[in-house]
């Protein structure tokens, strides 16, 4: 019985691709799109790991693969994302302060908070609420992305 | 055999009442957060619409308003997502539940022309799209997206799938 090719390479292939859509300024408007972003990421890993699949013959993609790629992948962009962002400065605050600008009715005890977070020791709770949110919604859709990439990418019908 | 199907069949449906949760959860907040700033629950308000600020643009030219408040998401997204939830109530009436049925990839595709139109239009400045037009293409992306998933999702009870 042959044994499942590795997912770290292809998941480590997708959260990359997650990283720097959701950080490099314009491009990063593609998450603006439904996380089209982190969708994305999650489809390229399922296809990368795909085609290592290809070289062995007995063994199909399934759906439970999708799944995890698309976790994985999407836990990976997450933290390489906030990582990026930390460095190139396209971190959470300039969310808030992009949603300050448009929403100019924001409740008052909402900025009393963000101010709250924002005295902590370099912003480090805004990094982790950054972090934790990106976790959040990359897992979500990266797996959207994986199972969605299984149905697409596989030649007959799954299952 | 048969209880065997009674029971994989039950977790689907158990299953399949998880996703129909979430999707319902995930659309509820987009309301919840104008609702939830109209009767001055700031804080989570706030939150609500810092969270939805990752995934979207959230510009009020572009998005619903309820009471005076806008959506949490633009009119876009607002008609992806909500077409989500409408396709995940009408997937047991087509699929009857069967975990290895999804419908030909062609369909997928289909979905993305109108949402790819109304895009294009504006940006290559041939026509000013609209709400309606965004939230209809929204909506037959969103709703046929589900086919392709929720198979996907619901492969987890079925032993049967490798």
């Amino acid at each position: 019985m042959q044994e499942k090719p590795d997912k770290i390479k292809p998941a480590l292939f997708g959260g990359l691709t997650i990283a720097i859509i959701s950080t490099v300024p314009v491009i990063n408007f593609i998450n603006c799109f439904c996380c089209a972003g982190v969708i994305l990421g999650g489809l390229l890993s399922v296809h990368f790991y795909n085609k290592s699949l290809a070289e062995l013959a007995d063994i199909e993609l399934t759906y439970a693969d999708g799944i995890t790629l698309g976790l994985m992948s999407g836990a990976i962009g997450a933290v390489i994302g906030t990582l990026f962002s930390s460095v190139i400065g396209t971190n959470i605050q300039q969310s808030i302060q992009k949603m300050m600008e448009y929403s100019s009715d924001l409740p008052p005890e909402f900025e009393e908070a963000l101010d709250m977070l924002g005295q902590h020791q370099e912003g480090f709770a805004l990094i982790a609420l950054g972090l934790m949110m990106s976790l959040i919604i990359n897992c979500i859709f990266g797996m959207l992305g994986g199972i969605l990439g299984v149905s697409l990418f596989t030649r007959k019908k799954v299952g | 055999m048969k209880s065997n199907t009674k029971t994989i069949f039950k977790s689907t449906t158990f299953l399949y009442l998880v996703f129909f949760s979430a999707v319902s959860l995930w659309c509820s907040l987009i309301i919840a957060a104008p609702l939830l700033a109209k009767y001055e629950y700031g804080l989570a308000s706030g939150i609500t619409y810092l969270f939805f600020s990752k995934i979207c643009h959230q510009m009020p030219e572009r998005s619903f308003f309820i009471l005076g408040k806008q959506f949490a998401v633009c009119s876009r997204c607002t008609g992806l997502y909500f077409g989500f939830l409408l396709g995940t109530i009408i997937y047991p009436l087509i699929s009857k539940f069967k975990s290895n049925w999804i419908p030909a990839k062609k369909y997928f595709f289909l979905a993305g022309i109108p949402i790819s139109i109304d895009i294009f239009i504006r940006f290559f400045r041939i026509a000013e799209n609209t709400f309606t037009s965004r939230l209809i293409t929204g909506l037959i992306l969103g709703a046929i997206t589900v086919f392709f998933v929720l198979p996907g999702f619901l492969s987890i009870s079925d032993k049967s799938i490798k």
